[in-house]
């Protein structure tokens, strides 16, 4: 059964567990009150998804494996970033199947996504634009013609605009799937034809140095980590980690990590009881021993105190 | 093959001529430059149109035979009224079949149409809520539940929204008959309704006066009419004749004539060539004898004295198509 959803969030986390096909965290790198607005569509056998965020962020999203899924910028705006590859609102990105990539704003982004079933998305190709729609290895920007573009993106807006002011068309079985049609025509007319950006031999090998990056960090969730000790699980340099971060999140691992571990203490302090713990016991569990000025950035990073995050309500 | 098409006009007589589900004849009784926007959308079997103008009018319609129709206000506005009943923003017009009336406004207004098949709205209102959806008689206001009609105005929206920018998806045989499917049921649920409001027996017997008043103007379609006459051949007092057109044309008869001829002779003078004709054969042939307040009033209502519409190139008239 078609549906659409439209929801709001004031919680980077609970965007980010909203996302879908993928599983994405999110760091959240700038200051101020985040809010984020999705709009999620599932159609037959199409997911479409609409979504904005206001702060600077890096996410790693993993896609899930067995869907074809490409994304793109719905306007202009702050920079966007894929890998370290800037997107354009002319551009559209094909994704791996089932691997994780780094997407970073540096201020409001708004986005989409689409996908389909791997095998889906490579019959689709095969029969209607003659072209291997086979999901590569590492995320492709590709700049189709202009006018395949305005049109997909013209009617990925209307899809989203059902979604807000007319659900009861979506949730209609012919009218999503005549939707899910031309929403398919639309995206083969973008990748019929492509001249995708050939990946540089370097940009290949700094997202393999990165995906062990974050397996590195996904193996060690609270403890502050050390760069040498990174750099000797990964296999390189310091130098070439530096600048692989660089590229792919905007910073220095360190400030990233840094930055991770707040999101991390905040995410714990939001969501126990002020009875079940305390912030000293929080913020030392994520590596910060020095609780005054633990105290200090966190309320310029997130405008208000720990204790402040603990004692308000979940809700 | 289900299509969709907007249009902006900036000629009431392009755009009464492309108006879907009648026969319609327009008449500006407000002053200004003339502007409208229509969206049309054409599903299997069901059509939909948005209108939203900016000038005061008078539009005299006569409903295509064999379709169920229903009209109502898209947004909040001046006075919008069909047949002396005036649309409020929480009602729903059902039109008897082949319905002739006056559909006046008193300004800037957006409206909606829709309309199926007679036996297609016969027999979805039976199947899906055991009512009786044929035509009535003569048309009548219908309050639903807020919730209802809020849904039809949303989902009537959405499909406006759709032509406007992705009619590949209208276009889509799937995706037209779920968007017909959506919109005849949140139609029905408006129409489902016990809640009526009857009209009264002065309405119905008000409604045929104007009936009879209109072909008297058909009849004569160029000259001027005296009110007496009129009135005569209607078979009506004079202040009969004066409280139906005040109820159905916000104006007396008189205006209502003059403000008419003064359209047809615009349009006269825009579609001709000016090497053709004159000012004074255009102006006499609708009745205006005195040609000096003719082109008083003429420059006072249109905002360009009838000479300057004579020599306008009527390409400059064409209203660009969107």
């Amino acid at each position: 059964m078609p549906s659409s959803a439209v929801q709001t969030f004031s919680d980077p986390d609970e965007y980010a567990a909203a996302l879908r096909a993928a599983n994405t965290e999110f760091t959240v790198t700038g200051r101020g009150q985040f809010t984020a607005k999705l709009v999620r569509i599932d159609l037959h056998r199409l997911w479409v998804q609409r979504a904005s965020d206001n702060l600077p962020r890096i996410a790693h999203p993993t896609n899930i494996a067995g869907r074809a899924i490409v994304s793109f910028r719905t306007g202009p705006g702050p920079s966007l970033l894929t890998d370290g590859l800037e997107m354009q609102p002319t551009d559209i990105v094909r994704h791996s199947d089932g691997q994780g990539y780094y997407r970073r704003s540096s201020g409001l982004a708004a986005y989409a996504s689409m996908s389909l079933p791997v095998e889906e998305m490579v019959s689709h190709g095969a029969a209607i634009a003659g072209i291997d729609l086979t999901p590569p290895q590492d995320p492709l920007i590709h700049t189709p013609p202009a006018s395949a573009m305005v049109r997909l993106q013209r009617l990925h807006a209307a899809a989203g605009r059902l979604a807000e002011n007319a659900p009861e068309i979506i949730a209609n079985p012919d009218a999503a799937r005549g939707l899910e049609q031309a929403l398919i025509e639309a995206v083969l007319g973008c990748l019929d034809d492509r001249d995708d950006r050939a990946p540089r031999l370097a940009q290949g090998q700094h997202a393999i140095v990165m995906r062990r990056f974050h397996q590195v960090v996904e193996e060690s969730p609270g403890d502050p980590l050390y760069i040498p000790e990174m750099c000797k699980a990964i296999g390189v340099s310091e130098s070439t980690l530096r600048m692989c971060c660089r590229e792919h999140l905007g910073m220095a691992p360190k400030r990233y990590l840094w930055l991770r571990r707040m999101a991390l203490t905040r995410r714990a302090l939001r969501r126990t009881e002020p009875r079940a713990t305390s912030v000293t016991a929080t913020a030392t569990r994520y590596g910060f021993w020095e609780l005054g000025r633990f105290a200090v950035e966190y309320q310029r990073l997130f405008g208000e105190s720990p204790s402040a995050t603990l004692h308000r309500s979940p809700d | 093959m289900p299509s969709s098409a907007v249009r902006s006009f900036t000629d009431p007589d392009d755009y009464a001529a492309t108006i879907r589900g009648g026969i319609v004849e327009l008449t500006v009784t407000g002053r200004g430059d003339f502007s409208e926007k229509l969206t049309r959308v054409d599903l299997p079997r069901l059509w939909l149109q948005r209108f939203s103008e900016n000038l005061a009018r008078i539009v005299h319609a006569t409903n295509t035979p064999g379709r169920a129709m229903v009209q109502f206000r898209t947004a909040l506005g001046p006075s919008l009224s069909l047949g002396g009943l005036e649309i409020g923003p929480t009602v729903i017009l059902r039109h008897g079949e082949a319905d002739t009336y006056h559909h006046r406004s008193s300004g800037s207004v957006s409206f909606a149409a829709m309309s199926l098949p007679i036996e297609e709205m016969a027999a979805v209102a039976e199947a899906m809520a055991g009512v009786d959806l044929t035509p009535p008689q003569d048309m009548m206001l219908i309050t639903s539940s807020l919730d209802a009609i809020a849904k039809f105005r949303r989902l009537h929206a959405a499909a406006g929204d759709l032509a406007e920018n992705a009619p590949e998806i209208i276009a889509n045989p799937d995706a037209a008959r779920g968007l017909e499917q959506a919109l005849i049921e949140a139609l029905v649920d408006c129409l489902d309704t016990r809640q009526r409001t009857e009209n009264s027996l002065a309405q119905s017997q008000h409604a045929i006066v104007m009936r009879r008043f209109r072909r008297v103007v058909e009849e004569n379609p160029e000259q001027p009419l005296s009110i007496a006459e009129i009135c005569k051949a209607i078979g009506v007092s004079e202040s009969t004749s004066r409280m139906c057109c005040q109820e159905h044309l916000g104006m007396s008869p008189k205006r209502y004539l003059l403000l008419r001829r003064m359209g047809l002779a615009r349009r006269a003078l825009r579609q001709a060539k000016p090497d053709a004709t004159s000012v004074i054969a255009v102006g006499t042939r609708y009745g205006f004898w005195e040609l000096g307040r003719f082109a008083g009033v003429y420059q006072s209502l249109f905002g360009e004295s009838p000479s300057a519409t004579l020599r306008r190139p009527p390409e400059q008239q064409r209203a660009p198509i969107c």
